[in-house]
């Protein structure tokens, strides 16, 4: 199996480098496009089971029937996922007319700009996004539809971004093999951005309503409560001379079933040819408020009556992860990137025991060192 | 076709640095802004000055394009290549179609009186097209 994973990725990240070669318009109207990212990563931690070398890529097919509408498919498959494909995109787009798009289909979260498109490694400086994909504990998609709308005046790009819609996602399973779907109702964002030769910012508000299930390995499933849900972010960049410094945070409120989070990034990087050099620093903060019910172990399920239940019992679990990070970014050809990077993380689990109300925490420290290849096509 | 590129590429050195922003002889605008120009070229409008939905063309010649965008966008060509993906990806625009030669440019901007592009004004044949305007 790991001589086959081998040979895929070999396979995945040399077909996509020749296909950087390749033109990107197959006809007047249909055009293709493609992004592959191949990392190598080495952790000074050794109690995670993050691989240390992996790859991910996709590929987005967009036909104009028109010059007012077209439609747009876009899949994305990576290691994790044993390369099973996932739509990350699907639309069709009108043209309205004064700088109006209307938009109906498959849609990332619209909340912070450099992360909309943060999987494709060739649209950052960065080796890894300073944060986390923001999303609902890994999902970062809805159904529905968009509203864009741009406006100029003088020397500055006002836009307006209003989305509507809902989604339904499985998150990725415990140790213990349970998992949770998550369907989002009533899912409502706005984006407002302005823009100018020297700096841009952007304003993200996105809310809905949740209601996850608890899979359980063993076929029962648990409805738990609906929980209304909202996320605030806010982001800028400011360029100067060769210098650009960017910085940006989003703050998201998701109670009881998941963790509520904010995090928070800044970053500086110069570009001197085709080198760009940058550091950045970075803080996430997840708090869990979990309410569960202890289970009764001892119970013999068999022949005694269930026993009754026991009342919820509030958990409170806090963890931070502070990222410090140093890397260079050298564009050795059009559309192919070449980064290393170095940074030191520090990680705070921070946990309320409930039996004598005393906190307990726990520190890790890490040393990541990480070279990427981006190719965008 | 690495080295056909190569050798079309090194063709303008020896021409004027001068680019002229084109239009078909029978299209409705007569001036343009550099502002517009900026924003039409970066897909940032699909509208040009007339109202009309703009149709952006490009050759495929990468010293000109370097120069053009160096001039409206202050981009190099990996920058703008950056720019792209996001654009593309993110479904917020997308660059102007590319052509091979200057008679199909001309060709195409005849037959669609809302295309705008721009070349090396050493290329400008004023019988077949219309210039908006000049960046020197």
């Amino acid at each position: 199996m790991k001589v086959f994973t081998s040979a895929f990725r070999a396979f995945f990240v040399s077909a996509l480098f020749s296909c950087s070669l390749f033109s990107a318009q197959l006809s007047d109207a249909l055009r293709v496009d493609g992004y592959a990212n191949f990392h190598l990563e080495d952790s000074s931690r050794s109690d995670t089971n993050e691989d240390s070398i992996y790859a991910s890529g996709g590929l987005q097919a967009r036909y104009k029937f028109n010059e007012r509408f077209s439609a747009t498919g876009q899949v994305f498959a990576q290691e994790k996922d044993d390369y099973e494909p996932s739509i990350k995109w699907l639309y069709a787009d009108w043209y309205l007319g004064s700088d109006i798009i209307l938009r109906a289909g498959r849609f990332q979260f619209p909340v912070f700009r450099t992360l909309e498109s943060g999987y494709i490694g060739y649209t950052t400086t960065w080796s890894k996004n300073p944060l986390k994909t923001y999303g609902v504990s890994g999902y970062d998609h809805f159904d529905g539809g968009e509203l864009l709308y741009r406006y100029f005046y003088s020397d500055y790009e006002f836009s307006l971004q209003l989305s509507y819609g809902a989604s339904k996602d499985r998150l990725p399973p415990s140790q213990d093999g349970n998992f949770m779907e998550v369907s989002t109702s009533s899912l409502a964002g706005l984006t407002l951005k302005v823009n100018s030769d020297l700096f841009w910012l952007n304003f993200g508000y996105l809310q809905a309503k949740t209601d996850a299930i608890d899979m359980q390995k063993n076929g029962v499933s648990v409805d738990r409560d609906k929980i209304d849900f909202y996320m605030i972010a806010l982001e800028g960049g400011v360029e100067y001379e060769n210098f650009y410094l960017k910085s940006g945070l989003v703050d998201g409120h998701l109670s009881k079933i998941l963790p509520d989070e904010f995090r928070f990034y800044t970053s500086i990087e110069y570009s001197y040819y085709d080198f760009t050099p940058y550091i950045f620093y970075a803080h996430e903060n997840l708090t869990y408020k979990l309410s569960t019910r202890p289970t009764n172990s001892s119970a013999d399920s068999q022949n005694q009556p269930p026993p009754p239940l026991a009342p919820k019992r509030d958990r409170e679990v806090e963890k931070k992860l502070d990222t410090y990070s140093i890397g260079l970014r050298y564009d050795i050809a059009l559309g192919i990137a070449l980064k290393a990077s170095y940074s030191y993380e520090v990680l705070e689990d921070r946990t309320l025991n409930s039996q004598n109300g005393l906190y307990e925490t726990k520190k890790n420290r890490n040393n990541r060192l990480m070279a990427v290849i981006n190719v965008v096509f | 076709m690495w080295f056909f590129r190569a050798i079309f590429c090194v063709i303008p050195l020896f021409a004027s640095s001068e680019i002229s922003v084109i239009v078909s002889k029978k299209a409705q605008i007569s001036t343009i802004s550099t502002n517009d120009i900026s924003k039409i070229f970066l897909s940032k409008t699909k509208r040009l000055p007339n109202g009309e939905i703009a149709q952006t063309v490009e050759l495929d010649d990468e010293n000109v394009k370097s120069e053009f965008y160096q001039q409206i966008s202050k981009k190099n060509q990996k920058q703008l290549r950056a720019y792209w993906a996001t654009m593309i990806f993110t479904g917020k625009g997308q660059p102007p179609k590319s052509i091979n030669s200057i008679e199909e440019l001309y060709r195409y901007l005849e037959q669609n009186q809302n295309a705008i592009s721009y070349v090396d004004s050493s290329f400008v044949d004023s019988t077949k097209i219309k210039v908006l305007y000049v960046i020197k």
